[in-house]
């Protein structure tokens, strides 16, 4: 017995230090094949071509890709489509993440070891963060500058141009773009009642207080958004701030040097005030719209008979309309003008595809190039669930003419202006430029406070 | 023991009892053997963490590496024990069993408290030293100060009503013939989890326009009573914190009934027969007999429901976001330190949950070593 305690530790120590040699050799044999080194499979030399390409013969294939992105639902399941065609394709297996709060998520993935290989940030001002922290590597050591001219216009290739802790980088690519200045109505009630589109304020209030002599509600609003509570508001405030301020005073305001608490900014909350605390113009009032999910708001344009006419959102919204409603049933218009010297500027955001740092493999580059392609996009526009940047889309791909004019609207707009809220610093971008709204329109606090609030963000 | 005393036998034979050879032999191979397994356990999680095995695999080897690991970690520190003089090897042999424990407890628990600690003072990324400034925002910040006038209502309000509502329905349940079907339905919420219980009650909470239909069963209730829908969570500040802490009452009220329940039974009829027979009432029988006995008990629920109410994030994020005046310390660290990236300011709302939480457990801790007794 005391001789067989004594043989059992000596036999379990041998076989520890055995498999330590074991597990040292099987390190060093998993070290990332360099992008030059030649892949053999089967016997035949591939790496020729771009790295797509090289995905399209098969060279890639069993690879896993992840990408991780905010966008759920409908745009999920549609994306999750064109990866499944992707991956059939190639073989490879790239795999979508949905998460509600990706800036938190990919943070705590990312320092944890554990990061996706692509990320998707539905706000430049997040994407900026991560940057900022190193975390985000320059897209433009994947791609020729050329290469991304020849895909997006170049504008688009400034906006994500932030600086890194090593200078600054191209920070990503833009996938699904969207428009946030549109005001959508269903026709039927516009032409039976003979409304016409507004294209001033005047005639936007004038046609808001005809429809209440209709007996309508002229507008829908809904701030409810689970833990982002507050954004439908902000998009009000910067559309108002493109018409009432100078695209520079804008900058200005974005960047944090023009305060919230300045008489201009306080003008676009003034002219906001004129429609959202109206209980007249407003279906539900105040608490209407403090307790409506933004998802919710527009089902009210089509109930039998309309409840409200009017609401005021990004593209995007069309996929919260009622599943019966086709896109002939609604139109658009862009938010009238305010101040004629500044027109009808149209605010932009988008979601960007960045590759994160350290995780630059032949196969994360292949699927990169794919969605610097309007290939990646195709399945989501033909559903109308997308508005792509990509030169190389096709404007027919688009399955309404709706699309084809917002696509259209993009492109002619008098000036086109990013999300503010967006690319504010993250304190008050989803902090207390949300919280702020909400407490405005919850009535907790009076305008002035409200800005003082907001404004407080930035000094964090 | 038996073992350990065993090879300690064998041994008096192969080295002198207590000459300076025997020591030498067993430090030296004391700390060859440490130094053995720690690099074997790393190269083998290096191994496993490099995921260049299949899943299955993985799964397998992960499995048998976990049993055979822990045993043959326990088995070569025994030996090492046992190469040391008897009394010494006495002494050493707690460390065997403990001493894994406290490893992973300071690598797992206090190593990140430090941290925390030391991140408390540095700035937004964690790089320049800030003194007290993350602190002073803390007890300032007008948002920040009503985080901790929330956190304090929570613990006030909600441990009161879960203790005295519990304390009721033990006592109510306890004199009534249907006792098991009452603390059934009472302890039910308890299974659920804070986050099913918040969606449940949105619904509950639910609000719609007037002319709508209401979905919300308490508008609902409201409306078939003739008055006006209300948005409970929303435009009622501040009363809609206290709609948040009745999931908490809700949830946690079982909890406090079933522990009183336990300790009332144990409270002997004859102490209530003699209280009963010298004339006392009922109410003087519960607050100068039975409140005494079960004091103990009492103790140790309001402690943990202190604690967990302390330290309620799920409620108020499922609900309101902590937005409309709701923010409670949690949901503040939560935002400081995930949404805002301020590794600052998050870890000083960190700390000050730590140090006010410590006092409640160490009243916790010491209840029950005297509940022993």
């Amino acid at each position: 017995m005391k001789k067989m305690s004594s043989l059992f530790v000596t036999i379990i120590l041998l076989m520890v230090t055995v498999l330590s040699g074991c597990a040292g050799d099987k390190i060093s044999e998993v070290a990332p094949p360099t992008d030059e080194q030649v892949v053999e499979g089967n016997g035949e030399v591939t790496s020729e071509g771009t790295h797509l390409e090289r995905a399209y013969a098969g060279e890639f294939s069993g690879q896993t890709v992840t990408i991780m992105g905010a966008f759920g639902d409908n745009l999920q399941l549609l994306f999750e489509d064109t990866l499944r065609e992707f991956n059939e394709k190639t073989q490879m297996n790239v795999v979508y993440e949905q998460s509600e709060d990706v800036p938190t998520t990919f943070g705590i993935r990312f320092d944890g070891g554990n990061a996706p290989d692509i990320v998707s940030f539905p706000q430049p001002g997040a994407l900026r963060e991560q940057v900022g922290r190193g975390r985000i590597a320059n897209i433009e050591e994947v791609f020729s500058r050329d290469y991304l001219e020849q895909q997006y216009g170049s504008s688009w290739l400034d906006m994500t141009m932030m600086e890194g802790p090593n200078g600054v980088i191209n920070a990503g690519i833009w996938q699904n773009v969207n428009a946030k200045s549109f005001v959508w109505y269903p026709v039927a009630e516009f032409e039976e009642n003979g409304y016409e589109i507004p294209t001033t304020w005047d005639e936007l209030i004038a046609l808001s207080d005809q429809m209440v002599e209709d007996g309508y509600y002229p507008w829908t609003l809904g701030l409810e958004s689970g833990a982002a509570t507050g954004w439908p508001a902000t998009d009000w405030i910067e559309d108002f701030m493109l018409r009432v301020v100078s695209l520079e005073d804008y900058d200005r305001w974005v960047s944090g040097d023009l305060e919230f608490a300045s008489p201009e900014v306080k003008k676009a909350f003034d002219y906001m005030e004129k429609i959202w605390f109206n209980e007249d113009y407003v279906y539900g009032g105040r608490v209407g719209i403090v307790n409506t999910n933004f998802g919710d708001a527009p089902k009210l344009m089509f109930t039998e008979p309309a409840k409200a006419l009017m609401i005021k959102q990004g593209s995007f919204i069309q996929d919260f309309f009622p599943d019966e409603v086709e896109p002939g049933d609604y139109d658009f218009f862009i938010t009238p003008s305010i101040d004629e010297a500044y027109g009808q500027p149209l605010l932009v955001g988008g979601d960007t595809m960045s590759l994160v740092e350290g995780q630059d493999r032949p196969e994360v580059r292949a699927v990169l190039e794919f969605l610097t392609t309007g290939e990646s996009l195709r399945i989501l526009i033909e559903n109308g669930a997308a508005i792509s940047p990509h030169q190389d889309s096709d404007l027919t791909w688009y399955n309404s003419d709706m699309n084809r004019k917002i696509a259209e609207a993009i492109l002619t707009a008098d000036a086109v202006r990013f999300d503010g809220s967006d690319l504010m610093p993250a304190e008050v971008g989803t902090g207390s430029f949300w919280t702020g709204m909400v407490d405005w329109v919850a009535g907790a606090t009076n305008t002035d406070e409200a800005l003082k609030e907001i404004q407080s963000g930035f000094n964090k | 023991m038996k073992s350990a005393s065993g090879t300690d036998k064998k041994l008096i034979g192969l080295f002198p009892d207590k000459g300076v050879l025997r020591w030498l032999v067993a430090v030296i191979s004391s700390i060859l053997i440490l130094a053995l397994n720690f690099f074997v356990h790393v190269s083998i999680l290096k191994f496993i963490v490099s995921g260049s095995l299949q899943p299955l695999l993985l799964a397998i080897v992960a499995i048998i590496w976990g049993v055979v690991g822990v045993y043959s970690l326990h088995h070569s520190l025994n030996f090492c024990v046992s190469l040391y003089p008897y009394e010494w090897s006495q002494r050493l042999q707690h460390l065997i069993f403990i001493g894994p424990a406290i490893t992973l407890l300071i690598w797992l628990l206090l190593l990140p408290a430090l941290r925390t600690f030391r991140l408390s003072f540095l700035d937004k990324l964690g790089e320049t030293f800030v003194g007290l400034e993350n602190y002073k925002y803390v007890f300032t910040e007008r948002t920040m100060v009503l985080a901790l006038q929330n956190t304090v209502i929570w613990v006030i309000v909600g441990t009161l009503s879960c203790v005295s509502l519990g304390l009721l329905i033990a006592i109510l349940a306890d004199r009534s013939s249907y006792e098991k079907i009452a603390k059934i339905f009472i302890f039910m919420p308890i299974a659920v989890s804070f986050v099913a219980a918040s969606v449940i009650w949105k619904f509950i909470y639910a609000y719609s326009p007037t002319s709508d239909t209401q979905i919300g069963l308490l508008n609902a209730i409201n409306t078939a009573m003739g008055g006006e829908p209300k948005a409970w969570l929303t435009m009622m500040q501040p009363w809609n914190n206290y709609f948040l802490m009745a999931i908490l009452v809700w949830m946690m009220t079982g909890f406090a009934m079933v522990m009183f329940s336990a300790a009332i039974k144990n409270v002997p009829d004859e102490s209530i027969e003699a209280a009963r027979v010298d004339g006392a009432s009922e109410i003087k029988i519960f607050f100068a007999i039975i409140i005494p006995y079960i004091k103990k008990t009492i103790l140790a629920v309001t402690t943990s429901i202190t604690i967990f109410s302390m330290r309620v994030f799920d409620a108020v994020w499922v609900m309101t976001g902590g937005q409309y005046g709701t923010d409670v310390i949690a949901t503040k660290f939560y935002k400081e330190y995930f949404t805002f990236n301020n590794s600052g300011t998050g870890s000083a709302i960190a700390m000050l949950l730590l140090v006010a939480i410590i006092p409640v457990i160490i009243m916790n801790i010491n209840q029950g070593k005297e509940e022993e007794y």
